[in-house]
């Protein structure tokens, strides 16, 4: 099988799953990517150790404990610290509750997030990305905008019109 | 003389009722109170549970705090960073003879939590070195027996009747043969043995086969009996771990099916789901309603034993008994002997990611629907594999982590009246 990518995959520190990274390396292989798999509980300083060492094309970050968002948002911030400009994408269960899902993909998006993928089309997406992002480049990814409720629009809020 | 844990279920056992728990952990005092009363109010036998959040598993006992400052929910409750005085308030009138609780942490380095379980008045937990470091953790397996021995001293020493709960046979939850789990559990049993404790359980978690679980289920009994004869012990089902059925009446099902498991099999204990587990966090009530499901489905009379079961207690027997003595061969010293097994391969966690697990035995589902060796690596097994794991695909890999959830989705959700096969 030929590499075409080189590819992180990781969690948060908090975040002790596993199946979700050894599924994700089979796929990401399987698409062409040398992988490397850093495991649960990944510390921050890891991952930008990893990012040094291996030169990735892209970050995955997948996380299903219900805390990612806020592992998410202290990670990018960490890359963002030290000017670490690479294709960063996260997924999984990110927050205790399932309704939260567009609220926080907009939030990680507009961090600095390439996409987030969460809910039941997280993996068909996700696959998507990664034919597209094989041809384009992972970083000319556009994410498909996600539906705002009204009462999370906050020019609608600041109108008052809910 | 036990603990109120060792007492509830030794009592529930004379009168064979199914002791049912939930997997509960909420981060603010309050609904973790909540929770906790309304567990205990169940008419049916019922041990509570304080679950730990996943900060606190890392040893992070600041960032609980500063997350419900900033008005967000916990995946459990912060027993490190909660004033002692308030759990210990939080536990008053509540934790008693009638309903034990049990703090459930999944941390590699327990010391912390451990002393501020003992601090409150609680004296039953669960974990194991193995069992909390390879899976949960990637901090060094030596460093999790160090921690884990000086915490079971301390839980022994400062308890009286101090029980543990060994995890080993959960280990990542699903796709292990159930030999490596029952031996992991026995393994960690005689740990905890050698550190002092007399009073402990062992874990075991639902399969894909309900035959391979009942032999699975006796072959822990016989082997632990042999080699923990002084010891107070019962043994614990977990509802299935793996990716949970999306719909009600699958997820009910399986939680049924699980409590029918423990009862056939004897368990003392059983650690329920609930039908929202796929989707999040489960609530208060979704708890109780799973635990009211479990401790009716598992009234009635014992299913009695089939020749197919037989041949699984032999097989499970055989394989747990051959890798339960090669490690103890290894050493003097249970700790070291763990350690040096990893190291030589002859334990090894099928798919587990951490540094110090080999990784070469690996985990199928075979056309019987039972869990089944792909590779079995550098354990001392001579059993025969018929597959290689290298060739698995992502969809394959997918197929089988899904295998229980689909089974039980695309069942017809009338009541069934004759049991799955």
């Amino acid at each position: 099988m030929s590499t075409s990518f080189r590819c992180i995959v990781s969690t948060v520190e908090s975040d002790s799953h596993i199946w979700n990274l050894v599924y994700l390396q089979k796929l990401l292989e399987e698409h062409g990517g040398l992988v490397r798999n850093l495991g649960s509980c990944t510390p921050v300083a890891q991952v930008l150790r990893g990012i040094e060492e291996h030169r990735p094309d892209l970050l995955v970050v997948s996380s299903i404990n219900g805390h990612g968002h806020h592992g998410a948002r202290v990670l990018m911030t960490e890359l963002r610290i030290r000017g670490v400009e690479l294709p960063c994408v996260v997924g999984g269960k990110l927050t205790t509750s399932e309704s939260d899902n567009d609220r926080v993909r907009g939030d990680l998006i507009a961090q600095g997030w390439t996409d987030v993928f969460t809910g039941e089309e997280a993996v068909p997406r996700f696959r998507d990305f990664l034919h597209r992002g094989k041809q384009h480049g992972f970083a000319a990814w556009q994410p498909p905008s996600a539906p705002v409720p009204p009462w999370d629009n906050p020019e609608l809020v600041i109108a008052g019109a809910v | 003389m036990s603990g109120h844990l060792d007492r509830f279920v030794a009592g529930r056992r004379a009168d064979r009722t199914l002791v049912v728990q939930p997997r509960m952990g909420f981060g603010r005092i309050g609904a973790m109170a909540a929770g906790l009363r309304e567990v205990a109010a169940l008419d049916f036998p019922v041990v509570g549970t304080i679950t730990i959040d996943s900060y606190t598993r890392v040893g992070d006992h600041t960032t609980p705090l500063e997350r419900l400052a900033a008005d967000e929910e916990l995946n459990g409750y912060p027993l490190v960073s909660h004033p002692a005085a308030a759990t210990r308030h939080m536990l008053a009138g509540l934790h008693n003879p009638e309903f034990p609780v049990q703090v459930r942490h999944g941390t590699a380095l327990p010391l912390a939590v451990f002393r501020r379980l003992v601090e409150v008045g609680l004296d039953a937990t669960e974990g194991g070195p193995v069992s909390y470091c390879l899976p949960y953790s990637r901090l060094p397996l030596a460093d999790a027996v160090r921690a884990w021995s000086e915490s079971c001293l301390l839980l022994a020493g400062e308890t009286e009747h101090g029980h543990i709960e060994s995890f080993g046979g959960c280990l990542l939850g699903q796709l292990c043969p159930p030999s490596l789990l029952v031996a992991t559990a026995v393994l960690e049993g005689c740990f905890f043995h050698a550190h002092g404790l007399r009073h402990m359980s062992f874990s075991y978690a639902q399969g894909t086969l309900a035959a391979q679980d009942r032999g699975a289920l006796r072959a822990l009994r016989t082997l632990a009996s042999e080699l923990l004869g002084d010891v107070t012990w019962h043994v614990v089902l977990y509802t299935y771990m793996g990716l949970f059925p999306r719909t009600p009446a699958g997820a009910g099902a399986l939680i049924e099916d699980s409590a029918r498991l423990a009862r056939d099999a004897g368990c003392e204990r059983l650690i329920v789901k609930t039908v929202s587990e796929a989707w999040q966090i489960p609530s208060v009530s979704e708890n109780l309603s799973a635990l009211r499901l479990a401790a009716a489905a598992a009234r009635g009379p014992a299913s009695p034993r089939t020749a197919e079961e037989d041949a699984y207690y032999e097989e499970t027997l055989a394989e747990a008994r051959a890798v339960v003595e090669a490690v103890l061969n290894l050493h003097t010293d249970i700790g070291t002997a763990l350690t040096e097994a990893f190291r030589l391969g002859l334990l090894d966690i099928p798919y587990c990611l951490h540094p110090d697990n080999r990784s070469a035995a690996t985990c199928v589902i075979d056309e019987r629907g039972a869990l089944a060796w792909g590779s079995t690596g550098n354990l001392p097994l001579n059993t025969p594999t018929s597959r290689t794991a290298g060739r698995l695909s992502s969809d394959d890999l997918y197929g089988m982590l899904d295998h229980v959830a689909e089974r039980y989705d695309s069942a017809p959700s009338e009541p069934r009246l004759v049991p799955r096969p």
